[in-house]
């Protein structure tokens, strides 16, 4: 049997105006802001929390010598303590390497929202209209825009529907959207420019999204039924991160909702029976944007930064459901690294797709889902990635070596 | 297979563009900040936030910074856009799409990949599209590009035709594959599934 294909693709971050260098390497004076608003952060964090909880907030994003000079910070009487916190801010802020590559790190795509590289962005949709007919559905996990202002949501829009630099001439029904953090950012003069919960995203793609779970139409070949279902588990308000003090903690962690896994669930469970009724062998995918137990591969500082400001909370109970519904993998976004791994303990696949088009140094990618019954009718998944052809200059993706 | 260099616009266009670009995107987010109700008064971080749009905003609309390398390096940012632009035409061209183009298409597409909409844009690009055709009619009879040619018409300027490359049935890499060929690979199961 000729496999279902599906497109994967995430992380475009359409703007309307495309990136061409990064607005944070290119300006002292950003470069300070930054600085400037992440030791705000810091210190509203310190001045609104409990002692107890900076060290599990800060551990290992500080020294250990700063945390306990922070908290010592606080011993002082009530108006002392605006200047020693700033004392022991200073010291970190000079001092503390780690904290300067916090900086770069955290900073660098989530307070400017960089956009796309409208070069590969051209490759992209002459790839997929190009290989259109060989596919079964063109599935977006996420950030489609960078963020959600009107304008960016719009390029997003013409993206999909628009006459150039488009993916137009695929057919409506093969394209599959869902929301990532930055299509939910509204800005906000509270932190760091952006705070989550943005609802444009549902107006602008109301023909493509109902909010916060959804079925798509299941994708059909001889016995096999292929049912997509998407939600959005992107931070409904900023006190919902792992911790609010922290306004960078906002800007990109997404949280399993027991309501909406409850409806994912449901929807699930009703696909399935319909499929089954009607005589098909459904093998079911879920779609979000934010991987369960992904491991940021950029060293520890990456690492800390992703627990404390990228990723899925309760994730647990997601994993434990989609064992539960037999779901065959995750398909998801956001990372930027294209990673397929089985998570622990739940024995879960998870396919992160990783940017497609972000202008931003990570490697370029999407990957072709192919999903077949294999003889015995059990369902098999095969994952094959693609990469901008930058050498033959041919305006499209090629397949990984 | 080596190509002769593509079009480079002028360091003049592509440093005013860029400008404009950020102009554009200053606005938006000025647009954004204006439109956002006002967080509590009582919150310490209002100054920050102020600084970082301030500066934001300020990096977005200031002269980029201008040296031989730099300049150099925009230019064949906007080449590469111009080129990309032209091969995804190249591609709908093969796919049945037209093939016969002038300035004005590449005022339109250029408009959508630079974000430029306001009318005080559209003169740029207008300076763009006849840079781009003034160079196109000093190739000798076309410009041969990974994807294809681009004919530019003699009798008329600004006007071009773009003949994409035939693309075989067996370069599609997504080509129908047979259960056959499937069992002969050994299977679907994806090997490279690592655990964590």
């Amino acid at each position: 049997m000729i496999p279902v294909r599906i497109l994967h693709v995430s992380d475009l971050h359409l703007a309307e105006q495309p990136n061409l260098r990064s607005i944070v390497d290119r300006s002292s004076a950003v470069q300070k802001a930054i600085k400037n608003a992440l030791r705000a952060d810091i210190k509203h964090s310190v001045l609104h929390g409990k002692p107890y909880q900076l060290g599990a907030a800060f551990k290992g994003l500080l020294e250990e010598e700063n945390i306990k000079a922070l908290r010592a910070a606080l011993n002082v009487s009530r108006e002392q303590i605006n200047d020693a916190i700033d004392r022991a801010l200073e010291k970190i802020v000079l001092g503390d390497g780690s904290f300067k590559k916090a900086v770069a790190y955290s900073l660098r795509d989530q307070t400017y929202a960089s956009s796309f590289d409208s070069q590969l962005l051209d490759c992209l949709c002459n790839f997929i209209e190009e290989e259109e007919p060989n596919l079964d559905a063109i599935l977006i996990t996420g950030d489609l825009a960078t963020t959600g202002f009107e304008k960016d949501l719009a390029k997003g829009l013409r993206f999909l529907e628009g006459p150039s630099q488009s993916i137009s001439k695929v057919p409506f029904h093969k394209k599959l959207i869902l929301p990532g953090n930055h299509d939910r950012f509204a800005y906000t003069d509270d932190g760091f420019l952006y705070a989550p919960g943005g609802a444009l995203f549902d107006t602008a793609f109301s023909n493509y999204w109902s909010n916060p779970v959804m079925a798509y139409d299941p994708l059909r070949n001889g016995d096999l039924s292929v049912v997509i279902v998407a939600a959005d588990f992107g931070l409904q308000s900023k006190k919902d991160c792992t911790f609010p003090l922290a306004k960078v903690s906002r800007l990109s962690q997404g949280k399993v909702y027991p309501e909406i896994l409850a409806e994912l669930v449901r929807q699930t469970e009703e696909k399935k029976a319909e499929e089954k009724d009607r005589g098909y062998i459904p093998v079911v995918l879920w779609a979000i944007h934010f991987p369960p137990f992904f491991v940021e591969d950029t060293g520890w500082i990456g690492h800390l930064m992703y627990k404390l400001t990228k990723n899925l909370l309760l994730e647990k109970s997601l994993a434990r459901e989609a064992r539960k519904q037999q779901v065959h993998a995750i398909l998801a976004g956001h990372t930027h690294e294209a990673q397929q791994y089985l998570t622990k303990k739940y024995g879960v696949k998870v396919l992160c797709a990783g940017s497609a088009t972000q202008d931003d140094p990570a490697d370029k990618q999407c990957q072709v889902i192919e999903v077949s019954l294999d003889s015995g009718n059990q369902p098999a998944i095969k994952v094959i990635e693609y990469e901008p052809d930058t050498s033959a200059l041919i305006t499209s993706f090629k397949q990984k070596i | 297979m080596a190509f002769k260099p593509f079009f480079p616009p002028s360091a003049e266009i592509t440093s005013q563009l860029i400008r404009r670009m950020g102009k554009r995107r200053a606005m938006t987010l000025l647009e954004e900040a204006g439109a956002a109700p006002a967080s509590e008064p009582a919150d310490d971080d209002a100054e920050t936030s102020d600084e970082l749009l301030t500066s934001i905003v300020a990096a977005l609309s200031s002269e980029p910074e201008s040296n031989p390398e730099a300049d150099w390096r925009e230019q064949r940012w906007l080449s590469g856009v111009i080129y990309h632009f032209l091969g995804f035409q190249a591609g709908r061209a093969r796919r049945g799409g037209r093939n016969e183009f002038s300035s004005a298409d590449i005022v339109e597409g250029m408009r959508d990949r630079l974000g430029l909409f306001h009318a005080e844009d559209a003169q740029l690009l207008e300076q763009l599209a006849g840079e781009f055709s003034d160079w196109l009619r000093e190739q000798d009879n076309a410009y041969a590009a990974g994807w294809g040619n681009i004919v530019p018409d003699r009798y008329e300027r600004g006007r071009f035709r773009l003949e994409p490359l035939p693309k075989a049935a067996s370069e599609s890499p997504l080509k129908p594959i047979t259960a056959k060929a499937l069992a002969a690979r050994g299977g679907l199961v994806n090997a490279d599934l690592i655990e964590q």
